[in-house]
């Protein structure tokens, strides 16, 4: 129960970022944190532009207050490519998810296939989790986690069945945002990456390959040959 | 041997991109159903690769006895997965295994194998079948065909908890067995492990069941002390069943994609708000975090003994965050940087 209340805020927030981007004023923020005009308007109308296409502003205008922050370090012309290049992920982004079956993809969603996107996953594999999504809410948070995950480290493939993983699970949506401190968990734990993706993959269900060796068929690994039934072993009598 | 330790090494390439290594230093006694028993403390390497769908480990160990005398034993094993159809499964794949025992002035003996599998995943389900055909040498230096089916079903309720049940029949020669087995794992909160597995056999070889228990205390991010005790049944080798008890410690690296300790940690103090303290030990006179939270406006950290200390305003979800000191953009020690876009690096804040 506390995990839906959980989910619900987390999409609760999702859906309202949404919302408030619609009437985000780029300009203004910008202009209040001392921005120069110049770079105000050209940020304006790149904003404006991706809006116009129909695509979520939202992580145009972070990334562009992200790029102010770091003004000390980084040249204008700079914050303006990495906000195209963000806008062009928007837009794969929303062509991924219209292949996936969504007519028209919430901004949720195109800006969560954007982030998927920017963090290595395919656009295949971002057409998947859409399409295997139950809800366009359940597609962005899966989204989000996924990419997620690839930024802790997680093996790409794995982070993206691990989600699918727990879209089928009982634990459903509110199980989601359960991975990544999961992996968190684990890593600070000291786990080693291999077995917390196994472990986050949930074992996959792999079958000791032969008999004679593995787990419970044999000596342990560790445990040297002892008396062959018809050789001889070198285990000696103390 | 050599030949052997080829074919092996071979058949376990994934593991040459091995991701974690560690070192197991130990001491076994095992008892064998001859009556003959023996003390040995032994050096093992092990090699572990989990990238995607695919797994493998390799096992070397070279055991000293306290009565002289030495034994080499390498085992190894791969599983490749592939996905069939994306939304629901099955998973086709290949998985095979060779191992490898040798001892001072012994004959060597092991079995190689390999086959074809299929597994099916429904939420914390999960089912294989699989099928490996190949050889065992015995003690004996014979060579006998070897053929085995297995069926495995596996259940993840928690993430910390996990149970499975097997089924393997097996033909070799003039044997013909069944082993069946359970195991339960489980892995909390606490750095401890324990897993249990029991089993029984029918057919030929059957002598009584066998089961081990085996429990690993995580000390440090790469220094664990395992132990284990249990019961072995006979294997297809011609080594007889017994008793054995060992431990050791084990030293692991964190591999080419681990990532170090994490030195930030965050406590929800309510549903909207936590308690982030990290670990920054440059010289920093003022040190703030700045995240997407809040459009990037720096907020301040205050120092409390070795640590830095924050409370934010954030809900469950992940957040992307980095820090001024002094003016510079940087982050906590040890802790995994993802790129900006910007060529510098931001962190993620993931509040549970």
């Amino acid at each position: 129960m506390r995990h839906m209340v959980m989910l619900a805020a987390v999409l609760l927030v999702l859906r309202a970022g949404s919302a408030a981007a619609q009437t985000r004023d780029v300009r203004a923020e910008l202009a209040a944190r001392g921005a120069p005009p110049d770079f105000v308007e050209r940020v304006g109308a790149t904003v404006d532009a991706t809006r116009a296409q129909g695509l979520p502003p939202e992580p145009l205008i972070d990334k562009a207050l992200e790029g102010w922050a770091k003004r000390n370090r980084v040249p204008p012309e700079r914050v303006l490519a990495v906000l195209e290049q963000l806008r062009g992920r928007l837009a794969e982004g929303r062509a991924a998810a219209v292949r996936a079956g969504m007519a028209d993809p919430p901004g949720a969603v195109v800006a969560a296939s954007a982030e998927a996107l920017g963090r290595g996953i395919t656009a295949d594999e971002v057409r998947e989790l859409v399409a295997t999504a139950s809800d366009a809410d359940q597609a962005a948070a899966g989204l989000t986690v996924a990419a997620s995950l690839c930024a802790q480290g997680l093996d790409r493939e794995a982070a993206v069945r691990a989600v699918e993983d727990t879209y089928r699970g009982h634990s459903g949506s509110e199980g989601l945002f359960e991975l990544p401190s999961a992996v968190a968990d684990l890593r600070g734990r000291g786990t080693p990456m291999a077995d917390v993706a196994r472990r986050i993959m949930q074992g996959g269900g792999l079958p000791a390959p032969a008999a004679g060796q593995g787990s419970g068929q044999g000596r342990p690994g560790t445990i040297p040959p002892g008396h062959g039934n018809k050789g001889s072993g070198y285990v000696r009598g103390q | 041997m050599i030949r052997g330790v080829g074919v092996a090494t071979l058949l376990c390439a994934s593991v040459l991109e091995a991701q974690e290594a560690s070192l197991f230093l130990g001491g076994s006694r095992a008892r064998y159903a001859d009556s003959l028993d023996g003390t040995a403390a032994f050096a093992a390497v092990r090699l572990t690769s989990g990238r995607g769908l695919r797994a493998g480990e390799l096992d070397a160990a070279f055991s000293a006895f306290t009565s002289g005398g030495w034994a080499l034993q390498v085992a190894g094993q791969t599983t490749i997965l592939w996905r069939t159809q994306r939304r629901h499964g099955p998973y086709l794949g290949f998985t095979g295994g060779a191992a490898l025992n040798a001892y001072q002035g012994g004959t060597p003996s092991g079995s190689i194998a390999a086959g074809p599998l299929v597994a099916l995943a429904a939420g914390p389900t999960y089912l294989s079948l699989g099928t490996v055909g190949g050889a065992v040498r015995r003690v004996d230096s014979t060579w006998s065909p070897l053929a085995s089916l297995s069926a495995r079903w596996q259940w993840q309720p928690a993430r910390a908890l996990s149970a499975d049940a097997a089924l393997t029949l097996t033909g070799s020669d003039t044997n013909r067995l069944a082993d069946m087995s359970l195991g339960l794992r489980f892995g909390g909160q606490v750095p401890v492990r324990i897993s249990a597995v029991a089993g029984t056999r029918i057919g030929d070889l059957a002598d009584g069941p066998w089961g081990s228990l085996e429990v690993v205390w995580q000390a440090t991010s790469v220094v664990s002390i395992e132990a284990s005790a249990g019961r072995f049944p006979e294997d297809l080798a011609g080594f007889a069943h017994g008793l054995y008890a060992q431990a050791g410690v084990r030293v692991a690296t964190r591999g080419a994609t681990g990532l170090a300790p994490p030195a930030l940690t965050v406590t929800p103090l309510d549903s909207n708000r936590v308690r982030v303290a990290l670990r920054y030990r440059k010289t920093a006179h003022a040190l703030a975090i700045s995240g997407d939270w809040n459009g990037w406006t720096a907020v301040p950290l205050r120092r409390e003994g070795g640590r830095w200390i924050v409370e934010l305003p954030l809900a469950r979800g992940v957040y992307q965050y980095a820090l001024v000191a002094d003016g510079e953009w940087t982050l906590p020690d040890g802790v995994r940087g993802i790129a900006d876009g910007f060529g510098g690096q931001v962190a993620q804040l993931i509040v549970p």
